[in-house]
This record gives C-alpha cells, sequence and structure tokens, in this order.
C-alpha cells in the first residue's frame, strides 16, 4: 500500500507540474478588445485581485507616428499581500503589481504576463517561491478562463 | 481510506498515462499565441500555405523540442514525445500532400565561397553572419516594419539543430514559394555554389558554441539616496524633465489596492518612458508591455534613510528570449544610470 500511495503522491505531481516552463504566459482570445478588458477585470476580481490601474499605451505611441492597434496594461494585486512583500522583501517591489499586457492583434486579443515563476532563480527565498508559484498558477488559472469564456 | 486511494490512483493514473493528447488543444494552447489561428502568423513565422509543403516532420518536431534561442521562441522540453508528435500531426494536417523526408547526409562545400556569396545575396534579408536583418521576428500585424514577413535568423542554434544540410539546400534551391525568399534561379547560382552556402551557413554552429556566456546580474537595482524623501522625489523629477523622458503621473505602490487614507505614502513610483527607444524595443519586441513603464520606485525605510528601487532592464529584457531586445537594453540601462545618478548626487 506503501507504494501505491507514493505511486499516486508521484501521479499527482506528475499531473501539476506546469505543462511546460515557459517565462512568458499567453494566451490568445478571439473577442474584440473592449469585451476582453470587461472579462479580464472580472475575471481578476473573481480570483480575489484588485485592479490597481489600467495604462493605456496605444496613445503615446501613436503620438510618435507608430501606427498600433489597442494596446493597455492592467496592473493588479491584492493590498495585504503587497504590503507584506514589499516590506519583508523589498527587492521584489520593482515586479508588482503584477501586470497583464493588452494587445490587440487583427481579430484577436493576446494578453501576455511575466511568469512570475521564472523570478525563482533571480529571488532564492523559500517564502517567495511559493508566492511566485501561487501567482503563477493564478495567472494560468486567469487566462484558461478567458480562453473559455471567449465568443466564438 | 487506502481504499479511496487506490481507486483514486485507478482513476488517475489511466487518463495521465494512456490518453492520446490532442494535438489541436496543444497547438491552441502553446503555438498559436504567437503563430496564430491555423500557422497565420504573428510574433512567430506563418506555418500555413504553401511552404508547409515543403517541410517534414523531423524539422517540426526538431524546432519544437529546440526553439529559437535568442529568437523568441522557447524550446519545449516538458512537452512529452506523444505531445510533441500530436502537434507535428497537427501542424502537417494542414497540407495538401503527404510529408516527405530529406536525408541526413552532410552537404560537403567551400564554406569561404559560401560567405562570399551569403555576402551578395543573402544578407539584405538574412543580415551580417545571418543574424537576420529584419526588426524583431513574424509578421506585421500593429507594426510597422521593412519586411512584411521577418526573415528568420540562419546563425540560430534551434535552426540549425533541427535542420538538415540537404533540407536547407533544398530550400536555397527552390526558395520560399509564396513569401519572399527567392530560388535558386532568382539568385543565379550553380549546384555547387549552393553546396557552398550550406557549408558556411553549417559553420554558424561553431561560432555560436563559441560565444561568452552572460553574466549573471541581480534582477533589481538598490541605491541609497543622500536625502531625504521629499527631496530625492523631487531631484528625480527634475532630471526626467532634463532627460528628455515622457513622464506619467506618479503612483503609490498600494495605489488602487486600498482605499487611500490606508495606503502607504512613503513608497512611490515615478514612471516614465524614453519614447524613441521605446518605439524601437515595441518593434523588435510587442510583449515589451509587460515590462513597462520604466519606474523608480522611492521608498523611505523606517530609520528615515531612502532607498531607490529599479528593475534591472538588462536581466527583464532576458526574459523575452530576443538578442535583439537584449542589445538594446543596454542602452535603456544606461539612461537609467545616468538618472540615478544625477538624481542622487
Ligand atoms: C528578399 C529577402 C530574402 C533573400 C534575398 C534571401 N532570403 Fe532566405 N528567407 C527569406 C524569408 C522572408 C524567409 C522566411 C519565409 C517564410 O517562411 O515565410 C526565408 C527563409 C530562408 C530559410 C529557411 C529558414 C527557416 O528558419 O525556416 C533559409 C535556409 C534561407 N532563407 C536561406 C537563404 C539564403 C542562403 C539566401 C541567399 C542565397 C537567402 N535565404 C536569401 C528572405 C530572403
Ligand atoms: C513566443 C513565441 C513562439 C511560440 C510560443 C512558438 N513559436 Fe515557433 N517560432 C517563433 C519565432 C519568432 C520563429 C522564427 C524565428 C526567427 O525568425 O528566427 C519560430 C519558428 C518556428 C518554426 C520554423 C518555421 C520556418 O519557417 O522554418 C516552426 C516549425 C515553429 N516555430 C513551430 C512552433 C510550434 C509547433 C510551436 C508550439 C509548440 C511554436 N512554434 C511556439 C515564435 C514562437
Amino acid at each position: 500500500m506503501k507504494t501505491l500511495k507514493t505511486l499516486l503522491l508521484y501521479a499527482l505531481l506528475v499531473l501539476a507540474l506546469p505543462a511546460q516552463a515557459e517565462n512568458m504566459l499567453m494566451v490568445r482570445v478571439h473577442d474584440d478588445f473592449e469585451e476582453t478588458m470587461i472579462q479580464l477585470k472580472s475575471t481578476l476580481n473573481d480570483y480575489g485581485y484588485r485592479i490597481a490601474h489600467i495604462q493605456k499605451c496605444d496613445g503615446g505611441l501613436s503620438g510618435f507616428g507608430y501606427k498600433t492597434d489597442l494596446y493597455k496594461s492592467v496592473f493588479f494585486g491584492k493590498f495585504q499581500e503587497m504590503r507584506r512583500l514589499t516590506r519583508e522583501h523589498p527587492e521584489i517591489i520593482p515586479y508588482v503589481p503584477l501586470k497583464i499586457a493588452v494587445m490587440k492583434e487583427k481579430d484577436t486579443v493576446l494578453l501576455v504576463a511575466m511568469n512570475p515563476t521564472t523570478l525563482e532563480p533571480l529571488f532564492p527565498d523559500p517564502d517567495l517561491r511559493i508566492q511566485f508559484e501561487r501567482w503563477e498558477s493564478d495567472i494560468r488559472a486567469i487566462f484558461e478562463e478567458m480562453r473559455e469564456k471567449q465568443k466564438l | 481510506m487506502n481504499r479511496f486511494l487506490a481507486a483514486l490512483a485507478l482513476l488517475l493514473l489511466p487518463s495521465a498515462l494512456w490518453a492520446a493528447p490532442d494535438g489541436e488543444a496543444l497547438y491552441t494552447r502553446h503555438c498559436s499565441v504567437c503563430h496564430n489561428d491555423n500557422g497565420m502568423g504573428g510574433i512567430g513565422l506563418p506555418l500555413n500555405g504553401e511552404k508547409l509543403e515543403h517541410f517534414s516532420r523531423d524539422y517540426v518536431f526538431k524546432t519544437i523540442r529546440n526553439g529559437r534561442p535568442g529568437r523568441v521562441m522557447p524550446p519545449f522540453i516538458k512537452l512529452s514525445d506523444a505531445q510533441v508528435n500530436a502537434i507535428v500531426d497537427h501542424v502537417m494536417s494542414w497540407r495538401k500532400t503527404p510529408p516527405q523526408r530529406w536525408p541526413e547526409t552532410p552537404v560537403q562545400g567551400n564554406p569561404q565561397n559560401g560567405e562570399r556569396l551569403f555576402k551578395e545575396k543573402c544578407t539584405a534579408c538574412h543580415g551580417e553572419d545571418g543574424k537576420s536583418n529584419g526588426l524583431g521576428t513574424g509578421v506585421t500585424l500593429s507594426r510597422e516594419r521593412k519586411f512584411k514577413v521577418v526573415p528568420p535568423a540562419l546563425n540560430n542554434i534551434g535552426f540549425l539543430r533541427s535542420a538538415t544540410d540537404s533540407w536547407i539546400r533544398y530550400t536555397i534551391r527552390n526558395g520560399r514559394p509564396g513569401t519572399i525568399m527567392p530560388s535558386q534561379k532568382d539568385f543565379g547560382i550553380s549546384d555547387q555554389e549552393l553546396d557552398d552556402l550550406v557549408a558556411y551557413i553549417r559553420q554558424f554552429e561553431k561560432k555560436h558554441d563559441a560565444r561568452p556566456k552572460p553574466e549573471q546580474e541581480p534582477p533589481t537595482l538598490v541605491f541609497d539616496s543622500p536625502y531625504d524623501f521629499v527631496t530625492t522625489v523631487s531631484n528625480l523629477k527634475e532630471t526626467l524633465k532634463g532627460l528628455n523622458f515622457r513622464y506619467f503621473p506618479d503612483r503609490y505602490m498600494e495605489m488602487g489596492l486600498a482605499p487611500d487614507d490606508q495606503i502607504n505614502k512613503k513608497q512611490l513610483s515615478l514612471r516614465f518612458c524614453n519614447f524613441n527607444l521605446l518605439y524601437k524595443m515595441i518593434n523588435i519586441e510587442p510583449r515589451l508591455g509587460v515590462i513597462l513603464p520604466c519606474r523608480v520606485t522611492v521608498v523611505e525605510e523606517d530609520d528615515g534613510s531612502v532607498k531607490l528601487y529599479l528593475m534591472n532592464m538588462k536581466v527583464a529584457t532576458q526574459l523575452f528570449n530576443n538578442d535583439q531586445l537584449s542589445a538594446l537594453a543596454e542602452e535603456m540601462h544606461e539612461n537609467l544610470m545616468e538618472l540615478i545618478e544625477e538624481a542622487t548626487l
């Protein structure tokens, strides 16, 4: 029975591993830009995050004669988490709040976030490691929901 | 309890180990983000149309495994062989003809003559030393570029490890129908000269192995300010103006996450962009927004001392796996250091 338990644990571990260690987490959504922004806001809220603010990027770039489709960055986080982390691990400050870049590509919208676990080797700390992993799994789940919610 | 575990194991194991992977779903998840639906192209090259008729299964399989180090595409090492094969099958299902194979036998040629030909016929598109003459990768979507499809880097180790000599030769001989890549006829070269070009391209592999590894740097740069919080902030603002940065409204770190009266007012982020540089960088890497805008966060510690925190752009840009971007990150880094130096003088 012990071996079975080990085997089972192993099976669960294998299942829990990320499909692939990517530096960037990305999802392509087949929807218009505004609809995607609305869905993203509500999905982030469902996962307990607050949107700190939304930065428009296309305006600044087109002012320089740059032809852009819509491009926005969504900054999000959790108040208590932010307070604790910036106090206990101030070196994480430039990397929070978390961010998702939202960009239109023709008839689709691409959502991209830095994969927090790629920071693990740069910040070798067990506490942060747990935090990075939690963030990664949240962002993956949020992107998965965005994929499911898209109008096809 | 034990029986429960056994049942659970029986339930989980077969599905985990024996279910046939769904190539289309895997493509959607792992590839369409860059290569777009049905391989139309995006940050990644187009994979559909006539060119696909000239791809082998083996080339696509190896490309997925090797990725393109320094050219955006990551290596997919954690997918199982069955999963990679399912993706290859899915991509190959867009073809009209059955897949061909190319022999593994190396092509013999004169690399010196190949180099001469390459400089004459290829660098206009594939760049000095085969590193690509385009900005960024893939196809133009929202970005204005010289090339509609950016010529791939031929000195790329992921490409070289995935392509056989005979297939590279075949590609130069036939060109890429449906793309701007010309053929042997257009180049006006002999069969021997084809071999020489292949021999030259193959040499890039040795040069890659000789490249120095980048030094490991800290992800965050921390500086002490000799001034108090308010003076530091106003110095930074003055310097930003002088250095011609576009400047966005300041934000407290916790702003927007809690009511204004609860947030820490001793952590202030100054946010800015150097649009000239940014323009170049976003052309190269459309996903750059993930680390923008640039910012310096000023923090007053409990003892009254003041520290500045910055993202180390040289480290953060490495995450994009994009050599062209990493080269510009140096410039951005120097910009930021100038700012800090002046403001904390
Ligand atoms: C007018 C521009 C142009 C010129 C000149 C050109 N190429 Fe290309 N080449 C391209 C483009 C664009 C592609 C990718 C096309 C696609 O797949 O959509 C390509 C693809 C290739 C590929 C396949 C690489 C890969 O990653 O799939 C090889 C090999 C290649 N070229 C070799 C050469 C050689 C050798 C020469 C000179 C004899 C040459 N090319 C000249 C534009 C050019
Ligand atoms: C992060 C973006 C990205 C992802 C994800 C990605 N690729 Fe790529 N891929 C690229 C880029 C960029 C190139 C071209 C590199 C260059 O221009 O030098 C490329 C090249 C290729 C090529 C060679 C094309 C040619 O013309 O020779 C194939 C095949 C390919 N990718 C297949 C895939 C498959 C299959 C997947 C999913 C398992 C995938 N890629 C995931 C960005 C990506």
